[in-house]
């Protein structure tokens, strides 16, 4: 009985390292972006734009839309790359307009001096920034301890690729 | 006959090749888009008939995007000219491809682009190429090579489409013979029915209406101005382009509205066009 115990035990253990290690690793990265585009207007265009954002490492979906004028991108799961910066400059090469982005994103917060908010993702790091301060989420946010892992869902302006507007975040 | 019997053996051939321009007008002057690596092939069939006789041939422009705004593209013709002319016009065909039994190369830079809304923009590309000819005589006048500048201005987006522009070819000397110089001018309408602004990968079809001018300049042959050569004329006609992800089809005919030629030369009479693209 106390074999099967002691076997039981370092069985329980090393499946517990596995899921907080598992857990540690999971949702850090990119999980979504709606990204504007100006100036597409034809199929090859889009073909042309769907082609270069599907060549990018840790893409699982990619849909472009000519009449909205957009591109959505579903990411793998735990990938750091590629960062936004990545997409718009894929867009930029195929010869079109990037514009604002609405993202939902995964890392670790970091609390700067004066309240300064980072989100870490890998070694690019997001300056979190509130669209209304009062609103419960940069509430969560401001509370939220150093170090977390959290995801935000949010608006990133069209030429500052490492600012998000928060409209969501979870702890 | 054979001759439209070859013409259709062409067109199954370079149909089943299709896999993925067409992006713009048929014969006028326009602003390819590229991405920076992206490829395209054009392979057209053409035909020009005057009063007195029908050419036939099929020509081959690949292009390449160096930039996404600075583009390389090399046009040739695919075959010896099916059919020749005896006595040629002095043009280009369609003005971004350059001219009978020519192998031109281009640099095409997007010198201007701004994107004023979703699905539109408004760009002006330069185009500079050079040419050397595969035959030596074209018309009965030894052929050398050529300069060609061009500079185009335009509006695309999901309804309408407009381009302007004009260029100038020079041929150089061979000899004590040279092809007279050749400027154009283009107008470009075109218009997406609204059946077809439906979204990406949905089928996108639209019309042209294109006007194409050309003025050229005396040939000259041993030294002497030849007096049956250059002239003016003006060409109107509608294109239709179709495509469908990374490929397209283009069919389109210009008809002469307006022409006054030296000499004893031939009116022209057609042009039609059949072009097959894709992108990769």
């Amino acid at each position: 009985m106390k074999k099967i115990s002691n076997r039981m035990v370092r069985v329980l253990a090393a499946v517990s390292v596995l899921f907080i290690l598992g857990a540690w690793r999971a949702e850090a990265g990119l999980i979504k972006v709606d990204q504007t585009i100006w100036g597409m207007d034809c199929a090859p265009c889009a073909y042309g734009m769907e082609k270069g954002l599907k060549k990018l490492v840790g893409i699982k979906r990619v849909q472009v839309s000519l009449n909205k004028g957009n591109a959505v991108i579903e990411f793998v799961s735990d990938v750091k790359e590629p960062t936004l910066a990545d997409i718009r400059r894929v867009v930029r090469d195929s010869g079109f307009t990037p514009k604002e982005a609405k993202v939902k994103i995964s890392g670790t917060l970091k609390v700067q001096e004066h309240n300064v908010l980072l989100l870490q993702v890998g070694e690019m790091n997001y300056v979190l920034k509130p669209v209304d301060k009062t609103k419960a989420a940069w509430q969560r946010l401001q509370k939220a301890a150093n170090g977390s892992t959290i995801t935000v869902t949010g608006k990133v302006p069209a030429g500052h690729s490492d600012e998000i507007f928060v409209d969501e975040a979870l702890l | 006959m054979r001759m439209w019997f070859i013409f259709f053996v062409l067109l199954i051939l370079t149909t089943t090749q299709v896999r993925a321009e067409g992006h713009g007008p048929a014969f006028g002057l326009a602003t390819p888009t590229l991405g920076k690596g992206q490829w395209s092939s054009d392979t057209t069939v053409m035909a020009l008939g005057t009063k007195k006789d029908t050419s036939l041939m099929t020509r081959e422009w690949v292009g390449h995007g160096i930039t996404e705004d600075l583009q390389a593209t090399l046009g040739f013709p695919l075959s010896a000219t099916i059919d020749k002319l005896s006595s040629p016009p002095r043009t280009r065909f369609a003005s971004m491809m350059g001219a009978f039994g020519d192998v031109e190369g281009s640099l095409l830079w997007r010198f201007h682009r701004q994107a004023p809304g979703v699905g539109s923009r408004f760009e002006t590309t330069m185009i500079l190429g050079g040419s050397v000819p595969t035959e030596d005589k074209r018309g009965g006048v030894r052929v050398g090579p050529s300069l060609n500048e061009a500079v185009v201005t335009g509006y695309a987006s999901r309804t309408v489409y407009g381009w302007l522009g004009g260029g100038f070819q020079h041929y150089f000397e061979r000899g004590d013979d040279r092809l007279g110089d050749l400027p154009y001018a283009s107008v470009v309408l075109g218009w997406r029915p609204p059946a077809f602004r439906q979204d990406y990968p949905k089928p996108d079809w639209r019309i042209f209406g294109e006007s194409l001018a050309e003025f050229p300049r005396k040939d000259r042959i041993n030294g002497a101005m030849d007096p049956n050569s250059g002239g003016e004329k003006i060409l109107v006609g509608p294109s239709l382009l179709g495509l469908y992800g990374q490929w397209g089809v283009e069919v389109g005919v210009l008809l002469p509205v307006y022409q006054r030629l030296n000499g004893i030369q031939p009116d022209e009479k057609y042009r039609i066009k059949i072009v097959f693209t894709w992108w990769f």
